[in-house]
């Protein structure tokens, strides 16, 4: 079941990553003001910090989804070990980013518009730009969200707290959270590379 | 339509044929109930005033057994209990069944060890298929020859009633009727007698006074004498005394004051077996410090239960093992419910709550990843000593005849077993056992080896094995001998020579196969005979405050440390020559799931787990303070909005 669980959360992001980029190829760039790149060392520490990010997402992404997608044993050996050490430096990074997004993403005006009229009860706006942006800070939020139940349900596992039923729960709770956070993650990093809109 | 007569017998007949067909496939039949095994509910045990049966042949009474009869005859269980229990159906027991070959063998146990220092022989022999030891039927060790080396610490019945059966040797026939046969002894287990002497088994052995075994341990009868001594045709049922006066044959003397009137005796029969009597067969010493001044008896035992409270049977005395998976053995009632899991946790998918029989508390097992009950049995981190860098030599009462007199108490007696070595199972999970590394003379042929007997082995290369003299001390301590290469090589080229027909001659030990190449020169090689054979051992249980993992992170700690003793101690490898016992193997070559390269590096990492844990339980507080943070600010924006639209 977690199997297809999983499956049909990567099914839904590829799915929504495509329908966005058939249906706002070209609209994005013509109408998005473009944003000034960071130079310098301050430059290059982002680009660092979104690298490693992008590459902890993958291993840990790897490490965790092959063992459910194609071998059907629970993840042991090096690809835990390899799991197990891009995590806190994932952690990190995703604390990092949160601190780097978390005043561009917070909700205004705008975005409140946008919300009324997904609720119909705002005119159509001209362009999906404001769209884009909205729905970039919803998954950002929900990304730092759902990263906290998918550290502490492995962190807690690891104190003598909760006996086997816990320890069971906790491990379900890992998995299910960290499919979500897939998603979320890989829904904001695509719309934040889409939208590069100008830093508020 | 059944009026013609020819019809209804043709009916009859069918019915009759397929009545038949249908019986035949119904399991083996069981002999029919008698008095005793048929309880009536009442919990209180009979009061057992009865009379004592002397042996009597398929089908005839037996005699009463009276103090002042002429001869005064040895009492048969088989005819004494028998009488109200039946035989055939207990005798098919597990104690008893090992001969049997429909019984599924189940998960390996503890061989019987033929040991000969001077031939430098440990030899793990088992009736029962377990990978690893050795029929004694295809190495010539007759069922007398068995009884006389192992008999001390057997129940009796098994082999024992084998003895002189399925003989093409009438002399082993002749001398059936002398000794007799070493029936179930029920008085083993179930007598309550504080006077109970299962020692006296072993000395009756000894004489080949196997008829007489039982009686000699009641304790209320001597048994003197020897059938060892007798002629053949000696016919113990007229007690005429042979020629030769220095020959005494068998005699019992019964305690008069023990009978009744009409000869009647009352025998303390306890259902419940007491620990006692399991323990003179069923025990485990530190070679070190056999006295148990410092060692805890089984946290089972403490908490008031006994052996049998757990390992349960029937009439039919198909004991309960304990084993994980054991009720796929044998279809014993008890056996899903009385293992480790079945008491403590029970079967979730159970309707009825099965765990918590006889108070078993539940553990929660708090902070332990549900991988590790996957991979290892309960008894890994609950039994037997803890793991250990220092090799744990044992001595067991099967193995050494502890509790029988004149047996050897040196620490290097043979055979050498290691404990507390974690190993993998049958089942594929790791656990603690037992280990034994064979030793022995033998020949390969096809890729098989049969084993020699060690008494083959000095008639056929006597001289060519070490000097008595020379290891005078290690054989006095019941040790091997100090071979060198040379001593195996020139016995190889002995019996070689000796029976060149019966396949190459081999000698194994400390882990290899030696034979000789094409040049005469001896050689080592891999062999799966000469891996050690393992046994898993479930007792003694520690109180769950010494189990491993306990603690917190200091109890990951017992396992999961790059030097771990779980993983990384060394099990030395024991041989009878200097040069191969300078090694060992870790614990790990025998967990084969586990690759030891695999696991350093996994251990290593647990020395970075604080830092990890502390550094994402910190990332979690800070994306908290984030959420929080802006969460209250919208909330805060949100609450004007609306009020501002109110207003």
């Amino acid at each position: 079941m977690y199997r297809t669980f999983l499956l049909a959360g990567l099914a839904i992001t590829l799915v929504i990553i495509l329908i966005h980029l058939a249906v706002t190829r070209g609209k994005v760039s013509v109408s998005a003001p473009a944003v000034k790149p960071r130079k310098g060392l301050l430059g290059l520490l982002l680009c660092l910090i979104y690298l490693v990010t992008f590459l902890c997402f993958v291993v840990l992404s790897v490490t965790g989804f092959y063992p459910v997608l194609c071998t059907g044993e629970p993840l042991s050996g090096y690809p835990l070990m390899l799991h197990a050490t891009a995590a806190p430096v994932f952690a990190v990074c995703v604390v990092l980013v949160a601190l780097l997004w978390a005043h561009r993403s917070r909700f205004d005006e705008t975005d409140w518009n946008t919300f009324r009229l997904r609720c119909g009860k705002a005119q159509q706006e001209k362009s999906d730009c404001s769209c884009t942006v909205f729905w970039r800070k919803i998954f950002f939020w929900l990304m730092v969200l759902l990263t906290i139940p998918v550290i502490l349900s492995i962190a807690l596992s690891m104190f003598p707290l909760f006996g086997t039923k816990g320890q069971i729960f906790l491990y379900h709770m890992h998995r299910l959270c960290t499919v979500l956070l897939v998603m979320a993650g890989a829904l904001f990093g695509y719309l934040a590379l889409v939208s590069r809109t100008r830093p508020q | 339509m059944f009026r013609n007569s020819n019809t209804r017998i043709l009916i009859i007949v069918l019915m009759g044929f397929f009545i038949g067909v249908w019986s035949l496939s119904l399991p083996g039949q069981q002999a029919p109930p008698k008095l005793g095994d048929q309880p009536d509910g009442n919990r209180s045990l009979p009061v057992h005033v009865i009379k004592l049966r002397g042996e009597a042949a398929e089908g005839e009474q037996a005699s009463v057994i009276a103090p002042d009869d002429e001869p005064v005859l040895p009492f048969s269980l088989r005819q004494t209990c028998g009488e109200c229990h039946s035989y055939q159906n207990i005798s098919s027991g597990w104690h008893f069944n090992a001969l049997d070959p429909c019984v599924p063998a189940g998960r390996c146990g503890q061989p019987w060890i033929l040991v000969d220092p001077f031939t430098a022989t440990q030899l793990p022999l088992s009736y029962r298929p377990w990978p690893g030891t050795y029929n004694p039927k295809d190495i010539n060790l007759t069922a007398k020859k068995f009884v006389k080396l192992f008999g001390r610490h057997m129940p009796g019945g098994g082999v024992g009633d084998m003895i002189g059966e399925q003989s093409d040797d009438p002399d082993a026939v002749l001398r059936a009727l002398v000794t007799g046969k070493m029936e179930i002894n029920c008085l083993s287990c179930h007598n309550g007698e504080p006077a109970h002497n299962q020692e006296e088994c072993a000395s009756q052995l000894a004489k080949e006074n196997f008829r007489w075994a039982a009686t000699a341990t009641c304790g209320f009868a001597e048994v003197s004498g020897s059938a060892k001594d007798m002629p053949d045709m000696w016919d113990p049922f007229l007690g005429e005394p042979p020629e030769d006066p220095k020959k005494i044959p068998p005699q019992v003397e019964y305690d008069h004051s023990r009978f009744l009137k009409d000869n009647k005796v009352f025998i303390d029969v306890r259902k419940k077996v007491p620990a006692q009597r399991c323990y003179f067969c069923h025990s485990t010493a530190d070679v070190t410090h056999a006295d148990h001044v410092n060692a805890d008896e089984d946290i089972h035992m403490k908490a008031g239960l006994t052996c049998v409270d757990c390992h349960r049977n029937g009439l039919n005395h198909a004991i309960n093992r304990g084993f994980e998976g054991e009720q796929l053995a044998h279809d014993n009632m008890g056996a899903a419910t009385l293992s480790c899991k079945g008491c403590h946790l029970g079967d979730g998918s159970s309707e009825k709550p099965i765990a918590g029989r006889l108070g078993a508390p539940r553990p929660e097992h708090k902070g332990i990843p549900t991988v590790h009950f996957d991979k290892l049995t309960c008894t890994a981190c609950h039994s037997g000593p803890r793991p250990s860098h220092t090799a744990h030599y044992v001595k067991t009462s099967r193995a050494h005849g502890l509790g029988t007199h004149g047996i050897k108490k040196d620490k290097e007696t043979l055979p050498h077993i290691i404990s507390g070595v974690y190993a993998e199972g049958c089942d594929e999970k790791i656990g603690p056992h037992k280990l034994i590394w064979p030793a022995f003379w033998g020949y390969l042929q096809e890729g098989k080896i049969t084993p020699i007997l060690p008494d083959t082995v000095k008639d056929l290369a006597g001289k060519a094995l070490p000097e008595v003299k020379a290891n005078l001390e290690q054989l006095k301590a019941g040790n091997w001998a100090n071979f060198t290469p040379e001593h195996i090589t020139n016995v190889l080229k002995q019996i070689g020579s000796a029976e060149s027909d019966k396949g190459a001659p081999v000698y194994i030990s400390g882990g290899k196969l030696h034979r000789l190449d094409d040049a005469g020169k001896i050689v080592a090689e891999e062999h799966q005979a000469a891996r050690p054979y393992t046994w898993a051992l479930a007792h003694d249980v520690r109180p769950a405050s010494q189990s491993l993992g306990i603690d917190g992170a200091a109890g990951c700690a017992h396992c999961h440390t790059a030097d771990a003793a779980f993983f990384f101690a060394q099990v030395p490898v024991d041989s009878p020559m200097e040069t191969e016992r300078t090694g060992g193997i870790k614990m790990v070559e025998l967990q084969p799931g586990i690759d030891a390269l695999g696991i350093w590096a996994f251990n290593f990492s647990f020395v970075f787990r604080p830092m990890m844990k502390t550094t994402v339980l910190l990332a979690a507080g800070i994306l908290a303070l984030i959420l929080l943070w802006y969460g209250m600010r919208g909330l805060a924006h949100l609450a004007k909005v609306f009020s501002g639209n109110n207003q």
